[in-house]
């Protein structure tokens, strides 16, 4: 054995091997009123860590909810949508490939940043404005249920109860819209209000479909929507088949095998990727 | 400067034992010191907005426990007319060794505190206590042979972890 013990400096005081530093940072940031210190970022790495584990046994869910600075969080929904209850009861359901990020930085407004789509329950609260910003508007909201899809070019707005008012960022041009209507933006043509019969555009948070002599092609764009698959049509001819019908929180497979047996000469097949390939059926 | 909290819980955690110890030189008391290492944190948060974007957080947070510890010493002083209080150099060379210094003793301390359960045990009192091998084995009820393995083992890891480093630089 060498000497290597003579040269290694004393240690001042025992004490000092009894600190603490993640109970002293625990101290020093409640002090200083930072954000809810280890424990909730372990929870946040655990809530992490359990998301890689799901990915890597293939289900392919993956919920993010990072501290990005004081009172701000984000939700972030890849294969599979996300919900999210903020303030005390306000629901978010973040749709796939979308992420919110929702900030109380200032006093007496709830601002969201929307990529992508989601549904909100929001909370009657008359002492804070909630708002959502997209790319081209503004959503401003009252306690209501609606939804708000949005991309480089357009955002939909579709309301499900109350009244929401949307503010276009280009020139402040606002429009208010209630229950069961739709509204469009686009920055070239302004605002477009059209009344909805049904909420199929919003099924992948309703789970409510309703087909009134719908057209095979525009089910399954909307089924394919909601539950997140891809499929194809062998030809036109199968995308033309009209279908009526009212389905409600049933899963794709059970749908999908109603509209086979309503089908005549047409046949939904899964592929072996999960989607979903619609192909004639020819008898001889 | 932008100082996020992420970077800042980190600056916390990698250099709060260390300025405990620098200012634990002036102070000569590891209580008051871990104290004014707190509020030495405290003032850097408070002052980021202010800071050049340059600004090198730990030398500022060594010049702020150096400051605060010495002020802290002057102001016993006054109630005190114990002439034992140490003397401290206010030359910057010192200062730097001291820096040095704490940063080699708080990574002690990290080493020593991240050993396996029984070779900390064994090593503290062989080292810090001074008892004896033989002592050891009566306390802890092991063979002298295992108090050496213990021992030798502390070594490495103290080795390997800060003269492996020191070595490099």
């Amino acid at each position: 054995m060498d000497n290597v013990d003579y040269t290694i400096p004393e240690i001042s005081d025992l004490k000092l091997l009894d600190i603490d530093t993640d109970a002293e940072w625990e101290k020093l940031s409640g002090e200083l009123g930072l954000r809810r210190k280890s424990k909730i970022l372990r929870l946040d790495l655990l809530v992490k860590i359990a998301a890689a584990i799901i990915i890597v046994t293939t289900i392919g869910i993956f919920m993010n909810n990072s501290f990005k600075a004081k009172g701000q969080s984000t939700y972030t929904a890849l294969n599979t949508p996300v919900e999210a209850i903020v303030e005390h009861s306000t629901q978010i359901s973040v749709n796939r490939n979308s992420s919110v990020t929702c900030s109380t930085a200032e006093k007496g407004r709830f601002s969201v940043s929307l990529k992508g789509e989601a549904f909100f329950n929001v909370e009657k609260n008359p002492e804070r404005t909630f708002e959502i910003s997209t790319n081209n508007v503004k959503v401003i909201v009252h306690g209501t249920s609606f939804n708000v899809c949005e991309n480089a070019e357009t955002t939909t707005v579709t309301v499900t109860s109350g009244i929401v008012e949307v503010v276009s960022n280009k020139d402040g041009k606002s429009v208010k819209i209630t229950k069961d209507e739709e509204l469009t933006y686009k920055p070239a043509q302004g605002f477009d209000v059209k009344t909805v019969s049904n909420y199929n555009n919003i099924a992948w948070k309703l789970k409510e479909f309703v087909f009134n002599d719908t057209e095979l092609g525009d089910i399954m764009q909307q089924l394919a929507k909601a539950y997140g698959f891809t499929y194809s049509f062998e030809n036109t001819e199968c995308a033309k088949n009209r279908i009526s019908g009212t389905f409600v929180n049933q899963s794709v497979e059970s749908i999908i095998d109603i509209l086979n047996q309503t089908l005549d000469e047409t046949s939904i097949i899964q592929t072996p990727d999960g989607g979903y390939s619609v192909k004639k059926m020819t008898q001889h | 400067m932008q100082l996020t909290e992420r970077d800042f819980e980190k600056l916390f955690k990698e250099q709060f034992v260390s300025i405990t110890i620098y200012s634990r030189k002036i102070v000569q008391d590891t209580d008051t010191a871990k104290d004014l290492a707190h509020r030495c944190f405290i003032k850097v948060w408070e002052k980021r907005e202010s800071l050049p974007d340059d600004s090198n957080l730990k030398a500022l947070l060594y010049r702020i426990a150096r400051n605060l510890s010495i002020n802290y010493i002057r102001d016993q002083k006054k109630f005190t007319t114990d002439e034992t209080l140490p003397l401290f150099e206010s030359e910057n060379a010192q200062a730097d060794n001291d820096i040095e210094a704490s940063e080699l003793e708080a990574a002690i301390v990290d080493t020593i505190k991240h050993m396996p359960e029984k070779s900390r045990e064994v090593f503290i009192l062989s080292r810090y206590q001074k008892l004896t091998n033989p002592k050891i084995s009566e306390k802890l009820g092991i063979s002298i042979k295992t108090v050496e393995a213990h021992i030798t083992s502390a070594l490495k890891i103290l080795r390997k972890k800060i003269f492996g480093k020191e070595k490099k630089t």
